[in-house]
């Protein structure tokens, strides 16, 4: 008896379940369009953060399109079914670089009625129904490298006599050796004879490992040091505060982030080299929404379109002295006018970036 | 190469490796007396995690470094004991049990960093109190001394400590004959009137108080705040160099420091031409060399026995 009861309430339950979705299915939801960010996980303070961030616009300022965000988790294996479930139910499914590429391209095969979008992916996609973006990441790279050098030749209050500046990467791949080589050419770019220091943490999360690189750097005569170490940067910028140094953040403007807890450290970070994935994201929303995004193209953003630039906070305009603005200013200018081509990593092989590593390290 | 050889034949150099020695020699410490009593803290990595977290947590709350402390030391010390409890009364693997807290802790940390700062990273929206540094009276007066050992952050001495008060806890105490005996063997231990599960747990958790201080000098002494995954793998270096060590005090020491000294040359190598990921590798070989030699020693001992 017991037994009947307990089936027959999950029958009941499970029918209620069922029904409930079904009526919500057929609610108003199916005029909205609907776009769906998928990202690993939130919370990097940059990259992935920005990219929500232009999900959140959407939501705020686009009328007719919902957008939402899912965390998939640092799992890889789960993505693809993450994928295939996005695709199912959403217009518009955004992924974000290569890691995302086979799940993404298989999902788009299998609903070639829907539209997928990769952004911060360097080639053409593969299907008629993806729009890929790039950003020139060698060129937040440039602009950051100017700014390095110029700082460090300057008479900026903490700047050392030494012409050397620092990189501290998460990994040796070629995502971060992209900032690296133009940091390199951009250093050179103010100052030929400058020294680059260059040190992985072969982690994306060990911020003491990172520190004490940094200090390593710091020690050897660099004054400023690009943080290229993903969520492990905190611990660079703990070093920076420590010896009284300076920074240069990337993707988005990692200054304000200390602003209202550690001045001390908010001052140390220079400027941030920004990759504006939040306003692409939300254009491209926007476009795909109106069915003018050209799916089956692949296009790049650069400092010439505004997909990169420089922060210019007002921690900035304090602590640089105007050596350092007109360095940035004329750099901007012929970086914009095309007199400046900066070399990628992405298009270089393996030993030309060591030995550029290299070199810049005498 | 200059650069790096003038870097790592520094007296300062001592002060890179005993920092990054630290931690490593908290979960050490900490693993050598619970695997004396017979059961490895497996949950180390966690317990370092959320002794980290919650130290920053509850100073920023409160205010207070040493409260925060306090309290990181205190959630360890539970932690650890939880651990015990799991495996010791409820029977659970130990290994499994101490998986789902590792990973328990991991993920919890960054929910309750989510939940107090809207950030998963890190923990820079949190004004959070560090522990300081110490100036020894005496031996800051001496010249080349005082830049090696003066100066450093209090948990440094604490760590140092640790190994002269875990030397003392094992050999010279009624707990710590009690924790050997029932490593040793528990059936003959119990028959004797020991209460074996107690010393276990008890062993569990001075270790998690040991290791919980190591989370500390993460998040209040070497770094000044939280951030996720910031452990990066030193609780299991630590059991590793109780393994290597035997679970004696001195050779874990020693096996602790070695990881230390890789960790920081590798830091300095990376300044010159030597490729990084070749580098990396110098403390996981040093590892695998280490027990290659201490075995070959023993199975020649043991043949001269024989």
């Amino acid at each position: 008896m017991k037994k009947t009861i307990c089936m027959l309430l999950t029958c009941a339950l499970a029918a209620t379940a069922l029904f409930g979705c079904g009526l919500k299915e057929g609610g108003t939801e199916e005029e909205s369009y609907k776009a769906v960010l998928l990202v690993p996980a939130l919370g990097d303070q940059s990259f992935y953060d920005t990219a929500a961030k232009g999900m959140e616009q959407v939501n705020e300022k686009m009328e007719g399109v919902s957008a939402k965000v899912i965390e998939m988790g640092s799992d890889e294996s789960k993505w693809e079914s993450a994928f295939m479930d996005a695709a199912a139910d959403y217009d518009l499914i955004i992924g974000g670089t290569w890691q995302s590429e086979p799940y993404l391209e298989k999902a788009a095969a299998e609903y070639p009625d829907k539209k997928f979008i990769n952004f911060d992916y360097d080639t053409d996609p593969a299907i008629e129904n993806i729009f890929t973006m790039f950003y020139n990441t060698n060129e937040i790279g440039w602009l950051s490298g100017v700014a390095a050098a110029a700082a460090s030749v300057s008479d900026m209050e903490n700047a050392n006599e030494e012409k050397v500046i620092g990189f501290i990467g998460s990994m040796d791949i070629p995502g971060i050796n992209d900032f690296l080589v133009g940091y390199i050419e951009g250093a050179r770019y103010v100052e030929p004879d400058i020294q680059v220091l260059t040190g992985y943490c072969n982690d994306f999360y060990d911020a003491a490992k990172a520190k004490e690189l940094a200090l390593s750097q710091y020690k050897s005569g660099a004054d400023v040091i690009y943080l290229g170490a993903a969520t492990g940067s905190s611990g660079i910028v703990d070093a920076a505060k420590e010896m009284g140094k300076y920074t240069i953040g990337v993707d988005t403007d990692q200054g304000l982030l200390y602003e209202d807890t550690d001045k001390e450290k908010a001052y140390t970070i220079i400027t941030s080299g920004i990759k504006a994935l939040d306003t692409s994201i939300y254009n491209a929303v926007e476009l795909a929404k109106n069915g003018e995004l050209k799916f089956g193209t692949h296009e790049v953003y650069g400092f010439d379109t505004d997909g990169i630039y420089l922060a210019k906070n007002h921690i900035y305009e304090e602590i640089t002295t105007d050596s350092v603005k007109e360095w940035v200013t004329k750099a901007e200018e012929e970086l914009k006018a095309g007199k400046i081509t900066v070399s990628s990593a992405f298009t270089m092989s393996q030993e030309e970036v060591e030995a550029l590593r290299e070199g810049a390290k005498e | 190469m200059n650069n790096i050889i003038s870097h790592i034949f520094n007296v300062e150099f001592i002060g890179v490796i005993l920092r990054l020695s630290t931690p490593l020699l908290f979960a050490a410490m900490g693993n050598v007396v619970s695997d004396r009593a017979g059961v490895t803290n497996i949950g180390m990595e966690g317990s370092m995690t959320l002794a980290a977290f919650s130290g920053v947590a509850i100073s920023a709350y409160s205010g207070s470094a040493w409260l925060g402390a306090a309290g990181a030391v205190a959630v360890s010390i539970l932690f650890s004991c939880f651990l015990g409890y799991l495996n010791l009364y409820l029977k659970t693997n130990i290994i499994m049990a101490g998986i789902a807290l590792n990973t328990f802790a991991a993920s919890f940390t960054v929910f309750l960093l989510y939940m107090l700062t809207g950030q998963k990273a890190n923990s820079a929206a949190l004004a959070s109190k560090q522990l300081p540094g110490i100036r020894i009276p005496v031996i800051d007066k001496i010249p080349v001394l005082n830049e090696i050992l003066s100066g450093h952050n209090v948990l440094v001495y604490v760590s140092l400590l640790s190994i002269a008060a875990v030397y003392f806890l094992l050999n010279r105490t009624r707990l710590g004959m009690h924790i050997r005996a029932v490593g040793e063997n528990e059936t003959a231990a119990s028959s004797v009137g020991i209460r074996t599960k107690r010393v276990k747990m008890a062993a569990l958790g001075i270790s998690g108080l040991i290791s919980g201080l190591g989370g500390v000098y993460m998040s209040m002494g070497y770094l000044s705040m939280f951030s996720n995954g910031m452990i990066a793998g030193r609780g299991w270096i630590g059991i590793a160099a109780s393994a290597m060590g035997r679970a004696k005090v001195i050779p874990t020491t020693i096996s602790a420091f070695l990881f230390g000294i890789f960790d920081s040359v590798s830091n300095e190598m990376q300044l010159g031409n030597i490729s990084a990921e070749l580098i990396m590798t110098l403390p996981y070989f040093a590892v695998m060399a280490g027990m290659i030699i201490y075995s070959v020693k023993r199975t020649k001992k043991e043949q001269k026995n024989a």
